[in-house]
């Protein structure tokens, strides 16, 4: 029961900035991979403050929610002055950016040692009760987001990526509308900045790295791109089937690298069946 | 919205029978294991494991704890907190292991130790080295001596030796960082005239080292996590004609930097543990189970101790998590194959020297033993 909790609450926290990051990918068709420079500027700035530097929690959380809106503005910025395979690569580079600021600035960050001992502060300390207030946490925040896609909001983002220049001649200011995705997307890495270090009680630049961008544009695109519940459903099949690999009952000498290709090998056959998605029509010679 | 069905199909069919395997041996004693088996330090991981299951396979052998069989239940922490989190919270609740070998690297041990911690379960790392895995928790050990000793005991070979000025290349990662934070601790402020930090993995060192030659220095630290990282080091600081010693800490003191380097090393100096395990019956053993170790024999002596030592406990105390936590808070010199050791109030390793090792003929040779002033 522990461990499924677990695996609920590790879903959970990738939930928040993965529904974000698919309002500006997935809804916007923005090609955004900055997703985690995002994640890094909120979770570190806010921790830093609360342990490094012994600042209250409100104030960090405050730092954190500036740095954060600031950095969610300058990729909005970056998107409307690139081409969208520029802002692609740039948004890549500020992500290594930020990252590589993280691991350098060792007196304040402890660069790749992390930060250890995050304390959880007024969330609980029981399992179960911690996976009660992230279930509660990313069933306000879906439907949040759903409210939000459905609003004026979420029509003019789908007229925007479907037609950018018919959708501004009919008055929906691309600006605005990108913007505020962008700061959506810096909300979700925000929340997950609160609840995740804190649950394993550990800072670690590891976990913010361009694999864990690989796995959040795998799960938007294995569950349809701006799809709220096919990336949410997507998101706990992918957690689930990742960890229940660890009950293929391997010999320990195979056991890691099996585990791997089996994942990868589900993956394959995934996107396969998911190929509409990422390429439209059949292509032939 | 058009769901996509077959492939939810798909995962859901393979998550619930992924699910649904148990693992067998149900009257076995379970131990846990915890190491990065892919990636990066998957060597670390796989040594570590082997030198494990050597314990538990030469136990089962004479017919385990009490009759009941030892079943080692590995997990992939893949060196990073997350992973290691989620491979500890299964070990304690779905496979309710006894005890946990590992981490092995000092994240994966710092994320997993919270969860060991409030499942009651002892977990006793072989390499974790981090000064943080001090403070981790009652129910943390380690067999591997702390950063924090082994950065005093460099430090003192550097008085000593009359050393003064010190430069530092750095590999950016958590164990090289941590070494590095510590010796800059211990060294008085100004002896590093030199302290660079790079990428991971970085292999071209030539504009660093051409900035090194307008500095002043008595000695070089190439401070990499893997041989291969140090080898590169060390092969460019003496293309670039550097003629001063170096000296490194434990992935030095390995085979595999000598094949790597070749001449660039000789005369190069480690301080390190003892080459635990180095031509004696267990590393014999050992290479006849699984071949030549990857890292170093002494990781998987150290990996063999912590697991006969658990093992050991079991047999005395059972497998209540507070027996086996005091059981190891008594013990007073355990006799493995890194020497008798025992652990102090925070669960690191006491009684572990450190050596003076360098490359004569080819070879890591020990050439003098360090004794730690820690006043």
């Amino acid at each position: 029961m522990d461990f499924l909790l677990h695996i609920i609450i590790m879903a959970c926290l990738t939930l928040f900035p993965l529904l974000g990051y698919n309002i500006v990918f997935g809804k916007g068709k923005i090609l955004h991979f900055g997703q985690e420079a995002q994640s890094l500027m909120a979770v570190y700035t806010l921790w830093v403050l609360v342990v490094q530097f012994q600042q209250p929690f409100l104030l960090a959380l405050l730092a954190s929610l500036l740095t954060t809106t600031m950095l969610s503005l300058l990729l909005a910025q970056l998107s409307f002055r690139l081409e969208p395979d520029g802002f692609g690569v740039m948004s890549i580079a500020l992500h290594l950016a930020v990252l590589s600021i993280i691991l350098n600035w060792q007196s304040v960050t402890r660069g790749a040692l992390g930060i250890p001992r995050i304390p959880r502060g007024i969330l609980p300390s029981s399992l179960e009760r911690y996976a009660l207030v992230v279930v509660l946490g990313a069933i306000a925040w879906y439907f949040f987001l759903r409210r939000l896609e459905r609003s004026s909001f979420g029509r003019n983002l789908v007229a925007l990526s479907e037609h950018e220049w018919h959708a501004e001649s009919l008055g929906i200011s691309r600006k605005k509308v990108h913007t505020i995705a962008f700061l959506l997307a810096g909300t979700g890495s925000m929340i997950s900045a609160i609840l995740f270090p804190p649950y394993i009680f550990l800072l670690s630049p590891l976990d913010y790295n361009f694999q864990h961008m690989i796995f959040f544009v795998m799960c938007a695109v294995a569950g349809g791109p701006g799809s709220l519940r096919g990336v949410t459903l997507a998101i706990f099949l992918i957690i689930f089937l990742r960890e229940g690999l660890r009950f293929m009952g391997l010999p320990a000498d195979i056991l890691g690298p099996v585990q791997i290709m089996s994942f990868g090998l589900i993956l394959f056959v995934a996107v396969c069946v998911r190929r509409d998605t990422l390429f439209p029509k059949q292509r032939t010679v | 919205m058009r769901v996509p069905s077959s492939f939810f199909a798909l995962s859901t069919c393979a998550a619930m029978a992924l699910t649904a395997c148990q693992l067998s041996g149900e009257e076995a004693v379970k131990i846990g294991y915890i190491g990065p088996l892919t990636g990066d330090a998957a060597a670390y991981g796989i040594d570590t494991l082997n030198g494990v299951k050597l314990a538990v396979d030469q136990l089962n052998a004479k017919g385990g704890i009490n009759g009941k069989m030892v079943q080692v239940v590995a997990e992939d922490g893949k060196c990073t907190g997350s992973d290691a989190a989620s491979a500890a919270q299964k070990l304690v609740s779905i496979d309710k292991v006894s005890v946990i070998i590992g981490g092995q690297c000092s994240g994966e041990t710092l994320a997993a130790a919270p969860i060991a911690e409030a499942g009651g379960v002892v977990m006793i790392s072989p390499i974790s080295s981090s000064p943080d895995v001090s403070q981790a928790g009652d129910y943390i050990f380690r067999d591997y001596p702390s950063d924090a000793l082994k950065s005093v005991a460099m430090a003192g070979y550097f008085v000593s030796e009359g050393i003064e000025k010190v430069a530092v290349i750095s590999e950016n990662t958590d164990f090289a960082q941590a070494f590095r934070a510590a010796l800059i601790k211990e060294l008085p402020e100004g002896a590093i005239v030199f302290d660079e930090v790079v990428e991971p993995g970085t292999k071209d060192y030539r504009t660093l080292l051409s900035r090194l030659s307008d500095t002043e220095f008595d000695i070089f630290f190439p401070n990499a996590q893997t041989p291969a990282t140090m080898a590169a080091m060390m092969q460019q600081f003496r293309e670039q004609g550097f003629t001063q010693p170096a000296i490194a800490h434990d992935v030095a003191d390995s085979a595999e930097l000598i094949t790597l380097a070749g001449e660039a090393v000789a005369g190069m100096r480690a301080i390190n543990i003892p080459a635990s395990g180095e031509g004696t019956s267990f590393e014999s053993d050992f290479i006849a189970a699984f071949g030549t170790p990857q890292q170093q024999i002494s990781f998987t002596a150290h990996a063999y101790d912590a697991a006969n030592l658990i093992m050991q406990a079991i047999a005395a105390v059972g497998e209540d998590g507070s027996a086996i936590r005091d059981y190891l808070n008594a013990v007073e010199a355990y006799k493995g194959v890194v020497g008798a050791f025992s652990f102090d109030d925070n669960g690191d390793v006491i009684g572990i020297p450190y050596v003076l090792r360098e490359v004569q003929n080819e070879k890591w040779t020990t050439i003098a033993d360090i004794q730690l002033d820690l006043n």
